[in-house]
C-alpha cells in the first residue's frame, strides 16, 4: 500500500480503524503515522476548548425586550402599575372594555323607550367617554399599537375616529327619539365595531 | 425524568426549578437559564460564524427560540443538550438563508497536495503533539474556510457524530468525514506554519 | 472574520462531495395528512395568503419568506393545522412578508388572520373565517358554509357564496357581494360602502347596514324579495320600482325610507344607513 492510497481512505478510517493492510502501512510508514498522530491530537485538543467568550450585555437586553413584547414573561408585581402596564394588563383591560362596550350597546338595544329627559341625560353622560377623542382606553390601545406595530398606528387611529363618530351620531339620534329601533340597532353595531377594533388591536399584541 | 442540574445555583434554586418557573413565564428564571448557558451558546455561534455581531444576533435568537419552546421541554434529554441542538439549528438556518459558506479556490486547485503524501518543506518535520496551545488552535480555527470550520466545530468541538452532522447539513456521512479531514489537514498546516514562524523569530 | 458566500452550483462544480447549503429565502414546503373536516389556520401579518381547495386529504403548503428575518412555523395537532409566520428578529413589513399558497381538502374549515396581506380563499365547502387589518379579502366559490369576515380597512369581496351563512363586519373597507345568497347574509360597515349584486335566493334574511357609507343593491327582475330601506340623514332611491308594501312595519318618508315587494317576497332585505345613500336597482 502506498502513502497516496492510505491517505485517500484516511478520512473514513481515522476514527474507526482500517483493514489489516491499512493498519500495517500505518505501523510501517512514519510519514502517515505522524500525520495520523497530528490529526488525532488536533481533534483531542479541540475537545478541550472551553467556551471562553461571553456575549455583550446588550444580548440579554435584546432578549428581555423581545420576551416582553411577545408576552412570554411577566414582570414582578411591584413593577406593574398604571394604565400603561405590561401586556397582560392591557389585554385584560381592552378585553374588558370590549365586553363593556358590547354590553352597553346590548343594554341600550334591549331597553324600551325612555322618557326623553332621561334618555338625553344618558346620551350626554360624561362618564361614558367611549365616543370621544379623549377616551383614555383608545389612547392606551393606540399607544400599545404604536409600540408593537408602528406601521399600523395611523390605520387604527383613523378607524377608531370613524367608529367614535358613529357612536356619537347614533347616541344623538337615539336621544332625540328613544323609540327609534334603527337608531338603537345602529348604536349597537357601532359599539360592536369598536369592540372589534379593540380586539384586533390586542390580537396584534399577543 | 428531568436531567437538568440538581445543584443549587447562587440564586438559591436548581436549574430544574428555574426551568419549571421559566415555563410559567417567570422573567428571573429566564435570566438564570441565560446566565448558565450563554457562554456555550455564544461560543458555538462565534466559532461557526467567525463574526461577533452575527454571533450575538444568533445567540439572541437561539435563546428566544428556547423560551418560546420551553413549555415543550419534557426532560427526555439534558436541558443543555436540547438548548445546544436548538442553537446549532438556528445557526445553520441562518447560514442556509444567507447562502453557501465559501471555500477558497486555493483549496480546490491543489489536487496534488490533497492527494499526495504529505511532506513538510522548509521546516523541521516535528509532530504537533504537545506543541499546540489552545490560543493558537482557536486562532487557527477562526481562519479556517467557513465550510471546513462548520464541520470541525460540530464534530471535534461540539461532539456531534457524522450521522448527526449529515442530517443537519443535508449531506452524506462520507461528505462529513471528508470535510472534517480536510479541516483537520488545514489546521495542521496552519499550526505548523505558525510554529515555524515563531521559531524563525527567535 | 467576515464571511463571504458562494452559490451552490459553483461549489458543486469546484468541490466534489462538498457540503452544500441551500440558497437564501428558501421556500418552505409542508404537507399534512388530515381527516375530513380539518381546520387550517394561517396567521401571516404581511404577504399574500391564498387558500384553495384541492383533491385528496392533504394540506399542502408552499410558503416563501421575503427575507431571512422571518420563517414559517407549521404545526399539526390531530385534525388542526396551524401555520404561522414567525419573526426571527425585528423586521419591516417588507422584510417580514411571507407568500403563502395553501391547498386544503374542500371540506376543510379555513381561518386566516393577517394585518396587510391580501387574502384569497376559494372553492371550499368548510367554514371560512378571515380577519384583516388593511389587507384585501377575496372569498369566492364557497358553498353550504359559514363565512365570517372582520376587516378594519381592507376591501372585502365575496363572490358566488351559495347557501351561506355570511357575517361581515368592516369599519372602512368597502364591501362587494356578488351572487351571495343563503339563509342569513349580513354586512355591517361604519364608513365603507356596500355593493350587492345577486338574486337574494334561499328565502333568507339579508341585512346590509352602514353608518356613513352608501349601499347599492342590484337585483335581477326575477328576484323574490321584500325590501325595507331607510337612511336617517341620507337619501334612499328605489330604481327597481318595487311594489309598495301595503302594510309596512316602519314609517315611510319619501326620500328617507321605502318598503316594497318584488315577486313573492320570499327573502327579506333590510338596508339601513345613518347618513349614506341607499339605492336599489334592476340588473
Amino acid at each position: 500500500m502506498t502513502c497516496a492510497e492510505f491517505q485517500k481512505v484516511l478520512p473514513y478510517i481515522i476514527e474507526t480503524g482500517g483493514s489489516a493492510d491499512q493498519e500495517k502501512h500505518l505501523r510501517e510508514c512514519h510519514v502517515c503515522s505522524d500525520l495520523v498522530q497530528d490529526l488525532r491530537y488536533i481533534a483531542e485538543q479541540a475537545k478541550l476548548l472551553v467556551p471562553m467568550e461571553e456575549p455583550s450585555p446588550q444580548v440579554w437586553v435584546g432578549i428581555r425586550a423581545s420576551l416582553e413584547r411577545e408576552g412570554l414573561v411577566q414582570k414582578p408585581a411591584r413593577a406593574r402599575g398604571g394604565l400603561l402596564g405590561p401586556q397582560g394588563a392591557l389585554l385584560w383591560v381592552t378585553a374588558a372594555a370590549a365586553v363593556v362596550l358590547v354590553i352597553v350597546g346590548i343594554t341600550l338595544y334591549q331597553r324600551g323607550p325612555e322618557p326623553p329627559a332621561a334618555a338625553q341625560r344618558a346620551a350626554a353622560r360624561p362618564s361614558d367617554n367611549s365616543a370621544t377623542d379623549d377616551d383614555p382606553q383608545d389612547k392606551q390601545v393606540l399607544t400599545q399599537v404604536a409600540q408593537a406595530r408602528p406601521e399600523m398606528k395611523d390605520v387604527y387611529e383613523r378607524n377608531l375616529k370613524q367608529v367614535n363618530a358613529s357612536i356619537k351620531d347614533s347616541r344623538k339620534a337615539l336621544a332625540s327619539d328613544p323609540s327609534d329601533e334603527d337608531a338603537r340597532t345602529g348604536l349597537l353595531h357601532a359599539y360592536e365595531q369598536k369592540a372589534m377594533v379593540y380586539d384586533m388591536a390586542t390580537r396584534s399584541l399577543r | 425524568m428531568t436531567q437538568a442540574k440538581k445543584s443549587t445555583l447562587p440564586s438559591g434554586i436548581t436549574e430544574a426549578e428555574a426551568i419549571d418557573r421559566a415555563k410559567r413565564g417567570d422573567a428571573g428564571s429566564f435570566e438564570i437559564l441565560y446566565g448558565l448557558h450563554k457562554r456555550r451558546v455564544y461560543s458555538l455561534c462565534l466559532r461557526m460564524t467567525g463574526n461577533t455581531a452575527e454571533a450575538e444576533d444568533l445567540t439572541q435568537e437561539a435563546f428566544l427560540q428556547l423560551y418560546r419552546k420551553i413549555a415543550t421541554f419534557r426532560g427526555e434529554s439534558a436541558f443543555s443538550t436540547w438548548l445546544h441542538r436548538m442553537a446549532v439549528n438556528v445557526v445553520l438556518m441562518r447560514l442556509r438563508k444567507k447562502g453557501l459558506p465559501e471555500v477558497s479556490l486555493e483549496e480546490t486547485l491543489e489536487p496534488q497536495q490533497e492527494d499526495g503524501p504529505k511532506k513538510d518543506f522548509g521546516a523541521p518535520d516535528y509532530a504537533l503533539v504537545g506543541s499546540i496551545d489552545r490560543v493558537n488552535l482557536g486562532r487557527a480555527i477562526e481562519s479556517l474556510p467557513p465550510g471546513y470550520r462548520i464541520i470541525f466545530v460540530l464534530h471535534d468541538i461540539e461532539g456531534y457524530e457524522h450521522n448527526e452532522i449529515a442530517e443537519m447539513l443535508g449531506c452524506s456521512i462520507g461528505n462529513s468525514k471528508s470535510q472534517l479531514h480536510k479541516a483537520r489537514m488545514k489546521l495542521r498546516d496552519l499550526l505548523k506554519t505558525s510554529r515555524a514562524e515563531k521559531a524563525i523569530k527567535r | 472574520m467576515e464571511l463571504s458566500y458562494r452559490h451552490n452550483v459553483i461549489l458543486a462544480v469546484l468541490l466534489a462531495g462538498a457540503v452544500s447549503l441551500a440558497a437564501a429565502q428558501q421556500k418552505t414546503d409542508l404537507r399534512y395528512t388530515v381527516q375530513p373536516g380539518a381546520t387550517v389556520t394561517v396567521t401571516n401579518d404581511f404577504g399574500p395568503i391564498t387558500v384553495r381547495a384541492a383533491s385528496g386529504n392533504q394540506v399542502i403548503v408552499a410558503a416563501t419568506p421575503h427575507s431571512a428575518k422571518v420563517e414559517v412555523d407549521g404545526h399539526q395537532s390531530a385534525n388542526r393545522i396551524e401555520l404561522r409566520t414567525h419573526f426571527l428578529q425585528n423586521a419591516s413589513p417588507q422584510e417580514g412578508a411571507v407568500d403563502y399558497d395553501v391547498q386544503v381538502p374542500a371540506n376543510a374549515a379555513v381561518i386566516v388572520r393577517t394585518a396587510s396581506g391580501a387574502v384569497k380563499v376559494q372553492n371550499v365547502n368548510g367554514d371560512v373565517t378571515v380577519e384583516s387589518d388593511t389587507g384585501s379579502v377575496n372569498v369566492r366559490e364557497v358553498g353550504n358554509a359559514h363565512v365570517h369576515v372582520r376587516s378594519m380597512s381592507g376591501p372585502v369581496t365575496l363572490t358566488n357564496i351559495k347557501n351561506g351563512h355570511v357575517e361581515l363586519t368592516s369599519v372602512s373597507g368597502d364591501v362587494t357581494l356578488n351572487n351571495v345568497s343563503g339563509p342569513q347574509v349580513s354586512a355591517n360597515t361604519t364608513g365603507a360602502s356596500i355593493r350587492f349584486s345577486g338574486d337574494c335566493a334561499g328565502e333568507g334574511e339579508y341585512t346590509l347596514t352602514t353608518h356613513s357609507g352608501s349601499i347599492d343593491v342590484t337585483l335581477p327582475a326575477a328576484a323574490s324579495v321584500e325590501v325595507t330601506a331607510r337612511s336617517v340623514n341620507g337619501t334612499v332611491e328605489d330604481a327597481f320600482q318595487l311594489q309598495p308594501n301595503q302594510h309596512p312595519t316602519m314609517a315611510i318618508t319619501a326620500g328617507k325610507s321605502f318598503a316594497g315587494l318584488a315577486n313573492s317576497g320570499a327573502s327579506s332585505v333590510h338596508l339601513r344607513s345613518f347618513s349614506g345613500k341607499i339605492t336599489v336597482k334592476k340588473q
